[in-house]
């Protein structure tokens, strides 16, 4: 009968120290999910591309400032120096480069940046939103189509004709460039 | 004979009421001229905004549609765009829709009456404005339809939708300067009118060109 009960309660044991050691297990998987996610996105930012500033070909600038960028993707600056109009043509949501533009550049998350032109729009600062391209050759067509045209792709998809912008005397392929 | 005391009493009464309730409906007369006059400036002053916001909003995308353009002729010479897929990818669909115009002044006029206060040529010249408005809005949105059909997209094939899509963007282009010409017309005879109103035109209304920026290194 004693030793019945020394079996069952050594039973009992081996199955809580089983659970114990289960979940302590969990926990430490549960803790160990949110350090290689944040690994998977330092690697993702370390393996992020250069996004390449492309302007209209006929576009007298050369070189501008991150400064001057950012004023004429927030819209701010809507003329090139030589009066023309700036057309700003953006990629839809979801391609890595506007994920780069966005976080760089606008320093918005996607919801920020559809309000602040909206916000635009409705103040009347801007006759109109950027204007959406759904791939990096609608991109580099437009922008050689459309005089005073600006867009951004990411640096391997640049083609031998098209006119890269320098930012602050830096190209994509440079190291310091602000784009990457 | 003496006339009697009250009889130029009554007279002298008379002329008094008779003079201030004359001068009472002048002043109301006047009132309700300043108050018409106040809304006509008014309106006009938004039409003169919205306008100039509506041109450049034309402006805007006239150079885009025009790129866009450019890019299904070539597509349509090389017939690089086979499915539905590529068309979105290449041209997109949104960017083949027309700018978004107001019409808010418009319709303020109207429902304030305004209208009624305005001198016959800027109505005409208003009228004639958003009705083209209009026209455009209908054709482009008909147009867009008949564009994006599924018929268009046959499998392996997207030659009908590129070409219908040029046929559409040619007539799109063609209303958007149309408009553009319009609108500078309608600002004219605007700007004529609240000139000899006496008004000065609202320098902020509707995005402006801005001064060239310096930029580095040209």
């Amino acid at each position: 009968m004693m030793e019945k009960q020394r079996v069952s309660r050594y039973g009992v044991r081996a199955v809580l120290a089983r659970s114990l050691v289960h979940v302590m297990l969990g926990c430490a998987l549960m803790l160990c999910i949110p350090f290689g996610h944040a690994d998977a996105q330092a690697g993702g930012s370390a393996a992020r591309q250069a996004v390449a500033i492309v302007v209209n070909p006929h576009t007298a600038v050369t070189d501008i400032s991150f400064a001057e960028l950012r004023r004429i993707f927030l819209g701010q600056q809507q003329f090139w120096p030589d009066r023309s109009k700036i057309t700003l043509l953006v990629r839809a949501p979801v391609a890595p480069e506007r994920a780069v533009v966005l976080d760089l550049i606008y320093r918005m998350d996607e919801d920020q940046f559809r309000q602040y032109w909206i916000g635009k729009m409705f103040r009347a600062e801007v006759a109109g939103g950027p204007k959406i391209v759904y791939s990096s050759d609608m991109a580099i067509n437009l922008v050689d189509n459309v005089p005073g045209s600006i867009t951004f792709v990411l640096a391997s998809a640049v083609t031998p004709n098209s006119k890269v912008l320098r930012i602050d005397g830096k190209l994509p392929s440079d190291p310091g460039y602000p784009l990457k | 004979m003496r006339k009697p005391a009250w009889l130029a009493e009554v007279i002298v009464q008379s002329i008094a009421v008779t003079v201030s309730i004359l001068l009472a409906l002048w002043v109301d007369q006047w009132k309700q001229h300043r108050a018409a006059r106040e809304l006509a400036t008014e309106s006009m002053s938004n039409f003169a905004t919205e306008i100039r916001q509506n041109e450049a909003r034309v402006d805007d995308i006239l150079l885009y549609h025009e790129g866009l353009r450019s890019i299904l002729q070539k597509a349509e010479k090389s017939h690089s765009i086979r499915t539905q897929a590529e068309f979105q990818s290449s041209v997109g669909i949104d960017g083949l829709r027309p700018p978004f115009l107001l019409q808010t002044a418009w319709q303020t006029a109207t429902l304030t009456g305004a209208l009624t206060h305005l001198d016959y040529e800027t109505v005409r010249a208003l009228s004639l404005t958003y009705t083209l408005q209009d026209r455009f809005r209908e054709d482009s949105r008909a147009g867009f339809q008949s564009m994006m059909q599924a018929s268009n997209f046959k499998p392996g094939d997207a030659d009908l939708a590129v070409r219908s899509a040029d046929n559409y963007l040619r007539e799109v282009v063609t209303s958007e300067n149309d408009l553009h010409a319009t609108y500078e017309q309608a600002e004219q005879v605007l700007g004529r009118k609240l000139k000899e109103m006496g008004v000065a035109q609202k320098a902020d209304s509707g995005p402006a060109p801005s001064p060239p920026q310096p930029t580095t290194g040209q």
